[in-house]
């Protein structure tokens, strides 16, 4: 049996940060539900507190098997027909990499300088993404710390540039236009949550302190975005809500000096982020089909993974209809709550059914045995 | 006693024929014959690796001039072993590999005729260059002494600094035809046995003809990476530092390098003389060498992408300076990028190898050539120049990482070059992956950065005063991530040679 | 394995160097590097008069002019008959002529918000006359207007008679539908080019100028005010030089009898610069206040002509007053916002000015103190 490859409950966060961090880099006022975004402060905290709920149905199913990941759990409970969760799993996180590289596709062709073809940059990015799923998880939680020193050093770098920009007459009160685009930045950041099927997987790996990190995460990521949401709006103003990308406009106004046009931190923090998110996901998928497959095909679904997501976000990013969709919440959100909360929930269920059955059964046992 | 195969004859005839036959009339080959009180003697050396003097004085003198009565051989090798012959260093060898290896390292073998064994004696007296600073490794305030090239000179070396009972020397020999000595040298109870275990393995299955330099060696101690995991010194304090953490040092004969196992990626930062001088200083110098590192390897890169890709990034009058530049030479600045980075790589090469009496001449056209005429005549800009001559510069900074910062480079210049910035996190990622994905002998290449560990840091991201380094030494099997084991010790193997 | 391992990274990076920018790459001496734009209306569409920096020689700029039927095909025109690719990055400077601006400033702005090299940071302007004139103005034989990074808008801000205009604060109040937008007007005039004042726009179109006594108060006004000096009448009636340093302006909002009062303090700090008393007969310190007193009456002066023309007798709210009710009576901002524009002139408005002079130089005149 391949010898299972332990993290840290440190590494497993870092990597989550770094996850959540390219995903917030993203937002703008078409996403998060309209032109107040000083409104979606309050939808990140109401999110990330929800974190906390929505986390437990896969704490305790890893409470209750602290070795099994939410795959062999499934077979555990649903016997063969656990090769459908793998693969639903597998499929959810090829569908969340195609949202990834799609955005980044869209940034690319619209933001800059489209010089070389997207699919081209689609298979670089693949094509690194595989030879760091092929490392295995150890190696890629050790190079997310690496990843968010890089992250957060620019994304610092870029805050204090940009401070003598700051501007508290942009500034209004919130809920202003009522309270809808704040609901609506709720359900966007929790469709987005992506890293709630990765702990399920990645759980009975970790070791250490796993209740202090996701704390710690949970707090990080709001600050990250309530930071980055006021600095967009404090030094933007309305400005920001005209932008695809404000994060990448905010970067080329930030300068102090001879640092001028900080462009090139956003892409370097973006893409970093990327290509080890991509990974991941890649990695995760592998270990589902492993799981329906065997390990013999590893490297095969590896790759097969790979070519989807760049095939995939290929397709949809060349077609305005299949993006819009792929943007949309009606998709997003339902998926990740399905993976997220609904399938742990029913799992622990099912889990908590059947030992109430076996204790039954063993108490019956026993009476048996007691009486002969 | 040992028992190696084949044993000797007791025959003293049968054994000279037999080892004639092996030197094939080697002419540096040589044996002295003679008798004692009637019992032909033999004394065999090589000629070049024995003090001649000393094999006179403590050997043939006290044999020739001794007093022995008739007595059968053994015991007449017995008691000139035990009252006459005053060698410290004496061996008893009972077959004919062990007889050719003393000879070859210098010992010189006496025979009886009718004795089953031969005694060897330590004269070893061949010439080798004597202690001197070494060249690589320049360090203002530590010790002048470097390592040569005979193993035992750079034991004692190691041995004078480190006079503890648990410093412990293990021979071994690599190289089926160079018969190479080689020294692991550890600390007994700091160094961990897992690695102990697997070094040794490792050693002991390198099938080589020849060992001729520690970089025969290394291949076949690490996976192929781009950085080293295996470490080179030339210092005898750098070792003793790297042993005192729980590494492993190899000492080969013939050499004046040592080897470290492990190495990890940080090391490449630290230097000697971080220890020597004041905290804030040095960590100083530290942070100077990470830009230095980062400097060497992307700037050239970054530079070619953004004149190439991104103008947006640069600010406007150094644009301007670039732009000037560039319209005035003939090839791209991804071309000249290129070539400068060649040329001075070939230069490099030349400087090494070239004869100490034309080494000015190279560098003046080196100098004229590159520097002057090439930008002079157009062929080239001087910003380009600028941005490599600043980066070979940096290179040097951190001189063990030389090799893979100068592919890393190179690689980075085409990406930049081709794909930009894009192309150039991506292969930052790729770099990243590798060295993180690096284990060497169970411990994380990228150990104590990531995984991380806060304690580790105050010789990483600062060189804390050394009230703070002092109070626990960070032993590489503790390193996060690490799957050595924590008990110090040695593993009971005996030295195949005592 | 090894031997396909390297063969395979060999072909990838083949492809990577043909398919990519080894051949789609443009030199940097192929670029035009634009340094300002200015856009001018004609019968078919605009005329941009652009300046270039000429790469072939140190700190020399070219001037280009081009027309079409918008600003971007103007633009384009420019590539095919420079055959240079141009590159915006690097424009601080656009200057928007009068027709164009009285036809329509968001024809000439959303270029600059959407392409993708463009910057928000970059200065705006407004030509009294045409743009195409000021482009062409040369001064010892060089084109005047952008002839020094450092100069232009920068050093004219010193007179504190223009109030610097970014793109991005075009854009924020263009979004307060409070008829906020205004521009620094350029005027040639003497054989230099000299700021004129202030224009005010409806919507984006242009109706009216701020004179430069009126622009004055509004810089104050808005804390702009960096320079510039003013000459005030001092003890004995003996004029005296003060200099401004900086002003800090507050609106407090209030709703009374149902209409907003607005408080405007502005707190403003100068430095003595010059008097024409005698040097053997030094100020006492009571010449403090009484500079203090005439610079503030001065300055309110001029903030209160800015505002009754702007305000009152044009509907155009540069002072910002919309903003400080969105964010201090945010339900009287809700049910007015949509006629706030015919609302302000009825508005009351109460101007307060601080004036401290902070330096004096190393004089004793006025006395900063005595013994006693």
């Amino acid at each position: 049996m391949k010898k299972l490859s332990y993290i840290s409950a440190r590494q497993l966060f870092t990597m989550l940060i770094v996850f959540r961090i390219v995903i917030i880099m993203t937002i703008n006022s078409i996403l998060m539900g309209g032109n107040r975004l000083l409104d979606n402060l309050m939808s990140c905290a109401i999110a990330f507190t929800l974190n906390f709920v929505l986390v437990l149905p896969i704490y305790f199913l890893n409470r209750r098997s602290p070795r099994t990941n939410i795959l062999e759990k499934s077979y555990d409970l649903f016997g063969p027909f656990g090769a459908g969760i793998s693969m639903f799993y597998a499929l959810y996180f090829i569908f969340v990499d195609c949202y990834y590289l799609s955005f980044f596709h869209i940034f690319t062709v619209n933001v800059l300088d489209p010089y070389i073809p997207f699919w081209l940059i689609a298979v670089s990015v693949m094509a690194v993404a595989v030879y760091g799923a092929f490392q295995g998880i150890e190696a890629l939680a050790r190079t997310a710390l690496l990843i968010l020193v890089v992250i957060l050093t620019g994304m610092l770098f870029l805050f204090i540039t940009v401070i003598p920009r700051i501007n508290l007459n942009n500034l209004y009160p919130l809920w202003v236009d009522g309270t809808d685009q704040m609901w609506t930045g709720v359900l966007q950041v929790l469709g987005r949550s992506t890293c709630f099927p990765i702990m399920a997987m990645l759980l009975p790996q970790v070791s250490g302190r796993k209740k202090l990190g996701f704390l710690l995460w949970n707090l990080i990521l709001y600050l990250f975005m309530a930071i980055g949401i006021f600095v967009l709006v404090s030094s933007l103003g309305s400005y920001v809500d005209t932008q695809l990308f404000p994060f990448f406009s905010l970067a080329s106004i930030a300068g102090v000096r001879p640092f001028q046009r900080m462009d090139a931190i956003f892409i370097g923090v973006w893409l970093s982020g990327l290509f080890l998110k991509i990974a991941t996901d890649l990695y995760l998928v592998t270990q589902c089909c492993i799981k329906v497959f065997g390990q013999r095909s590893r490297k095969i679904s590896t790759l097969a993974g790979a070519v989807l997501i760049a095939g995939g976000s290929v397709l949809i990013s060349s077609n305005r209809q299949w993006y819009q969709q792929l943007f949309s919440l009606k998709l997003t959100l339902p998926l990740t709550i399905t993976a997220a909360l609904a399938l742990p929930i029913v799992m622990l269920m099912v889990d908590l059914i059947k030992y109430r059955k076996g204790k039954r059964q063993n108490a019956k046992q026993a009476v048996q045995n007691d009486s002969a | 006693m040992t028992q190696e195969n084949p044993r000797l004859s007791p025959s003293l005839l049968e054994n000279l024929i037999d080892l004639q036959k092996e030197f094939d009339g080697s002419m540096d080959f040589v044996v002295r014959e003679f008798t004692i009180t009637g019992t032909d003697a033999a004394l065999l050396t090589i000629d070049g690796m024995v003090n001649k003097q000393v094999v006179s004085e403590s050997i043939m003198n006290p044999i020739l001039s001794a007093a022995v009565m008739d007595l059968e051989p053994e015991q007449k090798m017995r008691y000139l072993r035990d009252n006459i012959l005053s060698a410290v260093e004496q061996v008893q060898l009972v077959s004919k590999d062990a007889v050719i290896s003393r000879l070859m390292n210098g010992f010189a073998v006496l025979a009886i005729d009718q004795c089953s064994y031969m005694l060897a004696f330590g004269v070893q007296g061949f010439q080798h260059r004597s202690i001197s600073e070494p060249s690589s490794e320049v360090m203002q305030r530590g010790s002048r002494e470097g390592f040569v090239e005979p193993m035992l000179v750079n034991i004692s070396m190691i041995r004078r600094r480190m006079k503890t009972p648990k410093l412990k020397f293990e021979p071994m020999v690599i190289g089926e035809e160079s018969q190479t000595n080689i020294c692991l040298c550890y600390l007994r109870d700091t160094v961990s046995p897992e690695l102990l275990r697997l070094l040794k393995k490792n050693l002991a299955s390198i099938k080589i003809r020849t060992v001729l330099a520690a970089g025969y060696l290394t291949p076949f101690l690490e996976k192929p990476s781009i950085f080293n995991g295996i470490g080179l010194s030339e210092r005898p304090d750098t070792v003793c530092g790297k042993i005192n953490e729980g590494r492993v040092a190899i000492l080969i004969d013939g050499t004046p390098n040592a080897l470290i196992v492990p190495f990890l990626f940080v090391e490449n930062f630290q230097s000697f003389d971080d220890y020597a001088t004041r905290p804030f200083y040095a960590t100083m110098i530290r942070w100077l060498k990470y830009l230095s590192f980062f400097i060497s390897i992307f700037l050239p890169g970054m530079y070619v992408a953004s004149a190439t890709f991104h103008p947006e990034f640069l600010p406007q009058s150094l644009l301007q300076k670039i732009a000037q530049a560039e319209s005035q030479t003939p090839f791209s600045i991804f071309m000249e990028a290129v070539v400068l980075h060649i040329l001075y790589e070939i230069m490099r090469e030349a400087g090494l190898r070239v004869p100490r009496p034309l080494s000015h001449a190279v560098s003046i056209v080196g100098a004229l050539v590159i520097g002057d005429a090439a930008v002079s005549s157009g062929l080239v800009g001087a910003p380009t120049l600028m941005v490599i001559a600043l980066t070979a510069t940096a290179s040097y900074v951190t001189p063990n990482l030389y090799a893979p910062v100068s592919l890393l480079r190179f690689l980075f210049i085409i990406l930049g070059g081709t794909v930009g910035v894009w192309g150039m996190m991506l292969g930052f990622g790729l770099v990243l992956i590798n060295l993180c994905v690096e284990s060497i002998y169970k411990v994380p290449f990228s150990a104590p950065v990531s995984p991380f560990h806060w304690n580790s840091m105050r010789d990483v991201l600062v060189r804390a005063g050394w009230r703070t380094l002092a109070k626990k030494t960070d032993q590489v099997q503790n390193m996060p991530g690490s799957d050595l084991t924590q008990r110090g010790g040695s593993d009971g193997t005996q030295n195949p040679g005592s | 394995m090894t031997v396909l391992r390297i063969v395979g990274i060999t072909i990838v990076a083949v492809i990577v160097l043909l398919a990519a920018g080894a051949r789609n790459y443009t030199e940097l001496h192929e670029r035009l590097i634009i340094r300002g734009i200015g856009i001018d209306r004609t019968e078919q569409g605009y005329k941009v008069s652009l300046h270039a920096l000429k790469t072939t020689e140190e700190n020399t700029t070219e001037l280009f002019t081009t027309e079409g039927e918008s600003v971007y095909d103007a633009l384009e025109n420019l590539g095919l008959m420079t055959d240079k690719v141009p590159l915006y990055s690097h424009s601080f400077l656009v200057v928007v002529g009068r027709e164009a601006a009285e036809h329509s400033l968001n024809d000439v702005l959303d270029f600059f918000i959407r392409y993708q090299e463009t910057r928000p940071t970059e200065s705006l302007f407004l030509a009294n006359d045409t743009a195409g004139e000021l482009f062409a103005h040369q001064k010892d034989g060089q084109y005047d207007l952008t002839r020094d990074i450092s100069d232009t808008a920068a050093g004219r801000q010193n007179h504190s008679q223009l109030v610097q205009t970014e793109l991005l604060d075009v854009v924020n109040a263009m979004f307060q539908n409070s008829n906020a937008v205004h521009l620094p007007v350029l005027n040639v005039s003497d054989g230099s080019i000299m700021e004129y004042g202030t224009g005010l726009f409806e919507n984006d179109t242009l109706i009216d100028f701020l004179d430069l006594n009126q622009t004055r108060g509004l810089s104050a006004a808005l804390g702009k005010i960096q320079g510039g000096t003013e000459v005030v009448k001092g003890p004995d009636e003996l004029p005296v030089t003060l200099q401004y340093s900086k002003c800090s302006p507050h609106i407090k909002a209030e709703i009374q009898d149902g209409k907003p009062r607005f408080t405007l303090t502005v707190d403003c700090k100068a430095n003595l610069s010059q008097t024409s008393t005698s040097v053997t007969q030094p100020l006492d310190k009571e010449a403090f206040e009484q500079l203090e007193q005439a610079l503030s009456e001065k300055l309110r002066g001029q903030i209160e002509h800015a505002l009754r023309w702007a305000v009152i007798e044009n509907h155009c709210d540069v002072f910002g007053f919309s903003g400080a009710l969105l964010r201090q009576q945010t339900d009287y901002w809700r049910a007015h916002q949509d006629t706030w524009i015919n609302e302000m002139a009825e508005a009351d408005y109460l101007i307060a000015v601080n004036t401290t002079i902070a330096l004096e130089g190393k004089e004793t005149s006025p006395k900063p103190f005595s013994v006693w």
